[in-house]
């Protein structure tokens, strides 16, 4: 599965500041707030759960300083490994935007691709949502809300993008990809998060991404994962997976 | 060629096996998937136009500046202010503000409730039924109590004046994480408000106080957070050890003892000059007469505070944590001295004069709940305003008399509303106009107002109508005006000062926005501006003698043998065990990761485990002396043997309401003592049979 990037097309990505995270969590509740994901049913757990964006703690032995990783769809490149697997070609990366797109209409819940994702970043939805009181009300309608038995994961807010294609046609300008901040990015207090085309050399995503110390997640896989995290502690660096070998940000993808 | 059956065995073997390997079985198991799905449940979001509002959170005194996404009049998303002055970004509670309006355990109206069912009556009958009380209890000689958590609105106000009419009237407010501030203002010789110059602090002590997970104004710790060395001193591994600089791993109630012994070696080593009280004090609380109650080494105390001399100017703050509740009185004034040998207290970087609110109106002086008699409360009213801290119910149930009437104007049937006999629901958030005030560590004051953004209900009652009513019910003449116009009122007292500076809501943040008369500052308020007060001028800030009682030095210095069971560390995140339930959405944190303990699982350290013969994960039951609760266990191997450290919120009962799960956490087994604590609580930790 290639992910040849069309003309002119972004490659979205985002860098995230592990020492600036402090494990609030509001990234993951404006992330299940901004794409109707419901709230957990009684027997749902830590192992079942949907939770497209999950806060991991780091813990390194005899320290008492922890650190927080903000664990999502990590939007692999050239070789996504989820859609390799997947039987029904319900896995797509858009060339325009460089985003691993989920069609649920398409997943047959097979999980095939759970198991070949490195980051453990793909969620099955074993429940019917259920909205109590009147929260239903709440939802936001530029996203469908989630139902049972297909697999699912972030989606870098691709309707916060397609929202930002639309502004920018009806502006008449569309020489360059439109900038927009997905959910996460907007609600994180510690402004940890910097998002954007990795491919616009005069963004701060990009240079983010490219600048010494930045790594991304079980780099040797080679997966060209768009999802960037920076951290000046070598036990978060090594418990992370990004091991000694800070990347250039331009190596894959 | 014969066929034999054998032969079509095996053909119809080898068909299924093939079929096994194409997609037709999770073709079906799709299809299954689809057909059982109930479509019909499914909510479908209606669209409208998108607009953002302004809005505040009043989930807590923070007050987090937000906008509110809208599609039509239904709020779909909350994000907090990045750019706000007074420190930008809301937390994971704050951005489920929306969801409370709708929560299940909202309240459609005003309830009386009777053998443990709630009945709705009319707004007139519930009147009615509290001001034959308050009657009563004026007749009885009894106190009508209102119990306050967000002191210093214009309903506060509103309510002061009722009960300043009243014979006994008690206006209650719990402690709260100010209480440090607290009692360095009571110790001060000329009265003053005192606020804390973090932006220019250099060492941050937090006496168990989470200082880094949601304390005063977060926006603000996270804009200093780079420049401020933070030692964060806790029985337990909590979410602000996790972020600090340092982690003094104490004892539980080792807070007061260890900032006696290091106000000892400050005093000694900055030569500060002492009254004769002070002194005899200091000299009986060396590291090496403390070290055992705190739990911490002699040399670590006096290393300790050797790097808070030379790391000045240092500020020590304590007010516990949202589920652990205040620190005693005497631990509190330990931290207060410790400030005071600091040298911290009217310097720059330390604790500074702060101008109180103009239009602030208190015509009844607050009393502490700790300090309210026991048994003397005919009727108790329960202000609707939430602080995000946990109140445990016999810390109120001790001052009320026998029968004493209950009355909740919480939106919710939750925490106290539970206790309530009579309820009269407030809006929910987001649909009520709300105010905010300085959080009690502002260095200078400020002020912003926040409009309903949604339509309240028929039956939500607002607590200033509700006050008048009442007053009206029993013949006394409180002020008019809605809520609306005592805000306009309060703005306009705000205007009238003359100082301070108005800012707006502006593209891509803030900007300065002087208004020419009260009506404008009005609306640049309404429009999410905010008003920030000038600094104040240099105050005399001298102090009278603020020491820990000898009998408290004592008890220190001599502890008592250690009692059986387990000491209780009870603690939560702000927000989560306060009177509003949280979001369902919060299951997101508290129970599909393991980010946040929940109120379901109890942590020991692997000794206390062996000891107990527990293992991980095994459910247990908590026993305290007023009830029990059962748990998850977790083994923490940064826990002190004997600790047990379980949540006091959220609730998982308001996570899955209507599932029927009884309230479990901490506040269920703690033991209230009289001066409003509950950090003394020994428990014990059982395996629990099915």
């Amino acid at each position: 599965m290639k992910a040849g990037k069309t003309e002119g097309g972004a490659r979205y990505g985002m860098v995230i500041d592990l020492d600036r995270c402090n494990g609030c969590g509001a990234c993951a509740v404006a992330c299940a707030v901004e794409n109707n994901v419901p709230p957990a049913p009684e027997r749902a757990t830590d192992r079942n759960g949907l939770t497209w964006l999950r806060v991991q703690r780091l813990e390194a032995p005899g320290e008492a300083r922890a650190a927080f990783l903000p664990l999502m769809c990590q939007q692999c490149g050239e070789k996504t490994p989820c859609a390799s697997v997947c039987p029904q070609n319900a896995v797509e990366v858009d060339p325009a935007s460089g985003i691993v797109a989920q069609v649920p209409v398409r997943c047959l819940g097979c999980r095939y691709c759970m198991a070949a994702c490195p980051y453990h970043a793909r969620y099955f939805n074993w429940w019917d949502p259920d909205w109590p009181g009147r929260m239903a009300e709440t939802l936001n309608p530029e996203v469908s809300t989630r139902t049972r038995g297909v697999v699912e994961k972030c989606t870098f807010c691709s309707h916060r993008l397609q929202a930002a294609q639309d502004a920018q046609a009806a502006g008449g300008d569309g020489t360059k990809p439109p900038a927009y901040t997905p959910a996460c990015v907007e609600a994180c207090p510690a402004g940890a998060i910097t998002f954007g085309d990795l491919d616009d050399p005069e963004g701060e995503a990009a240079r983010l991404a490219g600048a010494p110390g930045s790594f991304r997640l079980l780099e040797r896989l080679g997966t060209g994962a768009k999802v960037y995290f920076r951290t000046e502690r070598e036990w978060v660096r090594r418990l992370a997976g990004g091991g000694a070998a800070a990347s250039d940000g331009r190596s894959h993808g | 060629m014969t066929v034999t059956r054998r032969d079509v065995l095996w053909g119809l073997g080898g068909g299924l096996a093939g079929a096994a390997l194409t997609p037709v079985p999770w073709k079906l198991l799709d299809d299954t998937a689809i057909w059982t799905q109930r479509r019909h449940a499914l909510p479908v979001p209606a669209r409208g136009p998108v607009t953002l509002r302004p809005a505040a959170c009043t989930l807590c005194p923070a007050g987090c500046a937000l906008r509110v996404r809208c599609v039509g009049a239904r709020p779909v998303a909350v994000v907090g202010e990045a750019a706000h002055p007074l420190g930008g970004g809301a937390c994971a509670i704050g951005l489920t503000l929306h969801h409370l309006a709708g929560h299940p355990l909202r309240l459609a109206g005003p309830a009386v409730r009777g053998g443990g069912r709630l009945e709705g009556v009319a707004l007139g009958a519930a009147v009615a039924r509290v001001a034959a009380a308050v009657a009563q209890a004026r007749t009885d000689g009894r106190s009508v109590m209102v119990l306050d958590r967000r002191p210093g609105r214009v309903v506060s106000a509103a309510w002061g004046e009722l009960l300043a009419a009243l014979p006994r009237g008690l206006y209650a407010t719990p402690s709260g994480e100010g209480e440090t501030l607290d009692v360095l203002q009571r110790a001060l010789a000329r009265p003053a408000l005192l606020g804390i110059d973090l932006e220019r602090t250099r060492t941050l002590v937090s006496f168990g106080a989470p200082v880094l997970e949601g304390w005063g104004r977060p926006g603000r710790m996270l804009a200093v957070r780079g420049r401020l060395r933070v030692v964060q001193v806790d029985a337990w591994r909590s979410p602000s050890v996790a972020l600090a600089d340092e982690w003094v791993a104490i004892a539980p109630g080792g807070e007061g003892p260890l900032a006696l012994a290091l106000a000892s070696v400050v005093a000694r080593e900055r030569g500060v000059s002492l009254d004769e009280e002070t002194r005899r004090v200091l000299g009986a609380s060396s590291p090496r007469d403390l070290a055992p109650i705190t739990g911490v080494r002699p040399e670590r105390i006096e290393s300790l505070a050797g790097a808070l001399v030379r790391e000045a100017p240092a500020v020590a703050v304590g007010g516990g944590d949202a589920g652990g509740g205040p620190l005693p009185a005497d631990a509190e004034r330990a931290v207060a001295l410790l400030n005071v040998v600091l040298g911290s207290v009217g310097r720059e970087g330390g604790f500074v004069a702060r101008r109180d609110l103009p239009g602030s109106c208190v015509p009844l002086a607050p009393t502490r709940l700790a300090d309210v008699p026991a048994s003397s409360v005919g009727v108790l009213l329960l202000d609707g305003s939430d602080d995000g801290r946990a109140l445990p119910w016999p810390i109120v149930e001790r001052v009320l008399a026998k029968d004493a009437l209950v009355v909740s104007l919480a939106p919710f049937d939750g925490a106290q509303a539970r206790e309530a006999s009579v309820l009269v629901p407030g809006p929910a958030p987001l649909a009520a106009w709300d105010e905010v005030l300085p959080t009690p560590d502002a260095a200078v004051a400020s002020y912003s107002v926040a409009g309903p953004i949604l339509k309240a209900p028929e039956g939500a009652t607002d607590p200033v109508a509700f006050v008048q009513s009442l007053a009206a019910a029993l013949r006394i003449e409180v002020s008019r005006g809605t809520h609306e116009e005592r805000l306009r009122e309060r703005v306009a007292a705000v205007h009238a000062a003359g100082r301070g500076r108005l800012v707006a809501r502006a593209e891509g943040g803030y900007d300065d926005a002087p208004a020419s008369d009260a009506n404008a500052a009005w609306e640049t308020l309404v429009a999410g501006g905010c008003w920030i007060d000038e600094a104040a001028p240099s105050a005399d800030l001298a102090l009278r003698p603020c020491v820990p009682t000898g009998e408290a030095v004592e008890r220190w210095r001599y502890p008592a043998p250690g009692a059986e069971g387990l000491a209780l560390v009870a603690f939560a995140a702000r927000g989560t065990a306060g009177t509003t339930p949280p979001s369902p959405l919060l299951t997101k944190l508290y129970q599909e990761s393991d980010l946040r303990q929940p109120a379901t699982v109890a942590a020991v350290g692997a000794l206390a485990a062996r000891r107990l013969g527990l293992v991980d994960r095994q459910p247990v039951r908590v026993e305290g002396p007023r009830g029990v609760v059962r748990a998850e266990l977790r083994i923490d191997p940064s826990l002190p043997p004997d600790t047990v450290a379980l949540a006091a919120g959220p609730d998982p009962a308001a996570l899955h309401p209507g599932a029927g799960a009884a309230a479990q956490g901490a506040l269920p087994v703690v033991e209230a003592a009289s001066d409003g604590t509950w950090r003394g609580t020994r428990v014990r930790v059982r395996e629990a049979r099915a």
